[in-house]
């Protein structure tokens, strides 16, 4: 029998701890204005995981759960974060429930989908007074698509998200998702791709001259986790097929628009589902119980306004 | 007796993709009385040609979604072949799809081997044939869905849902 704690106002709480995982600390409830925004997103892969998506969504005091790749309908989901998480969960309004399904706590994020694009989806989210573009993106898949179909769809997606920045009036934005790229690979740090840096000191000029135009900087922190030298694992998916030669890749990913980077807190990668492992023995995704990718925990200050 | 004129070409009709399709959005705001417009963003291609992203946009909630873009050599409006969306939907919801026989499943060592020929259905030479393929794009289950999408106001909540377990308790499983 499965059963998660319902309790929201619990001010601390710890995910359980194994050699490979890292501690997870939560300050304060999500119903506190002054509490970091915590954005979770995991691919699913097609399976049913409500119970461990639950758990995740309990353990991390979510504010906005993202399921990338969910098999069942979302108003099941739905019912399960209200049941055994918090009644507070809705789905936000969206164009099409095709590729990602958003869960949020607190309406005064909004969560609104403004943009249905090429496999990307463009909310609207309140970071404290920020207006920001959350922009979901599911990348073309590395089995089927080489490098250059994959640096020219971040091009495209590139574009796309000068469209909206311009349509909705705000240069504020995040990009969340499962890239099927890694934070190395061309699409991700080319100028008229995403553009991405490795540290927050690169994004502090705020953009990249290049022949003629200007592209705004992005940060990607997923750059910090990889390898062995950090907490937790080293990627978010483990692959040695000619699709991942290094072992590791970090393809969910999250990248800040540099007018956000102040108000960015971490990133993490979930190993541990309540009291589900969600890895193999050997630190690797557990793809055979649960989903070949682990999930991450974004995190902003700035609160709710 | 022979016809030496190309078939199909009207020296009196030389207008560009984007001319055509501004003459789409001044269609769309008529007969959607002025609640749905298209938005033509202009860029460049990964390969350096000129490319129009046709964006719908739904007035009233200024939520907009992406329908095709249509690409053309940088000072030349033709060819210019429109690329629809990606139809990602499940077979069972497609209105047509095609399924391969057995003798056509090729084994992935041997393809390539031999040349063929690819026909891009997308690609048109004149203004005429542009605004043929332009309103089949339109008119792909892709394009409709999405226009329609933008159009319909959704609230697909469960919150008056009665609850079947009240907070605390766990799903079954």
């Amino acid at each position: 029998m499965f059963s998660v704690k319902t309790d929201n106002n619990l001010l601390s709480r710890e995910m359980k701890q194994t050699p490979e995982t890292r501690k997870i600390s939560v300050e304060a409830s999500s119903n506190d204005s002054s509490a970091p925004v915590r954005i979770l997103f995991w691919n699913v892969n097609n399976k049913d995981l409500t119970r461990e998506v639950c758990a995740l969504a309990d353990a991390t005091v979510a504010d906005i759960v993202i399921l990338n790749e969910n098999a069942i309908p979302s108003t099941s989901t739905l019912r399960a974060l209200r049941t055994s998480v918090s009644a507070d969960f809705h789905l936000p309004n969206s164009l099409s429930e095709k590729r990602f399904h958003c869960f949020c706590r607190n309406p005064k994020l909004d969560m609104e989908e403004i943009h249905l694009g090429n496999r990307i989806s463009v909310r609207n989210l309140w970071l404290g007074k920020n207006k920001t573009l959350l922009v979901l993106l599911h990348g073309l898949d590395m089995r089927n698509h080489d490098d250059a179909a994959r640096q020219s769809f971040a091009q495209s997606v590139a574009t796309e998200i000068g469209f909206v920045k311009g349509d909705k009036g705000t240069g504020k934005v995040l990009v969340l998702g499962d890239f099927n790229m890694n934070p190395y690979d061309r699409g991700m740090n080319i100028p008229a791709g995403l553009n991405a840096m490795m540290t927050r000191a690169c994004t502090v000029r705020g953009c990249r001259h290049y022949t003629g135009e200007d592209y705004d900087f992005y940060y990607n922190p997923m750059w910090g986790l990889f390898g062995d030298n950090t907490q937790g694992p080293a990627g978010t998916v483990y692959d040695t097929s000619d699709q991942g030669p290094y072992g590791w890749n970090m393809v969910d990913q999250i990248v800040v628009h540099h007018s956000l980077v102040p108000l960015f807190k971490d990133v993490k990668i979930l190993t541990q589902a309540g009291e589900t492992s969600l890895m193999t023995k050997s630190g690797r995704p557990d793809t055979n119980s649960v989903s070949d990718h682990f999930p991450i925990l974004a995190s902003f200050n700035g609160g709710v306004s | 007796m022979s016809s030496f004129w190309p078939s199909g070409l009207e020296i009196s009709d030389t207008q560009s993709p984007i001319t055509i399709l501004e003459t789409a959005r001044e269609e769309w705001e008529t007969k959607s009385d002025g609640v749905l417009t298209l938005v033509l963003q202009q860029a460049t291609s990964q390969e350096h040609n000129a490319m129009i992203v046709v964006h719908a946009k739904h007035i009233p909630s200024n939520r907009t979604a992406t329908l095709f873009s249509v690409i053309h050599r940088l000072k030349a409006p033709y060819p210019a072949t429109i690329q629809p969306m990606n139809e990602d939907l499940p077979n069972s919801l497609k209105r047509e799809y095609y399924k391969p026989g057995i003798g056509e499943i090729g084994i992935p060592s041997l393809q390539g081997l031999q040349g063929r020929t690819i026909t891009n259905a997308w690609v048109s030479d004149t203004p005429t044939e542009f605004r043929d393929k332009l309103a089949k794009a339109f008119n792909l289950s892709v394009t409709k869905t999405a226009i329609l999408s933008l159009a319909a106001t959704d609230s697909s909540n469960i919150a008056d849902e009665p609850e079947q377990q009240t907070e605390g308790q766990a799903p079954e499983e």
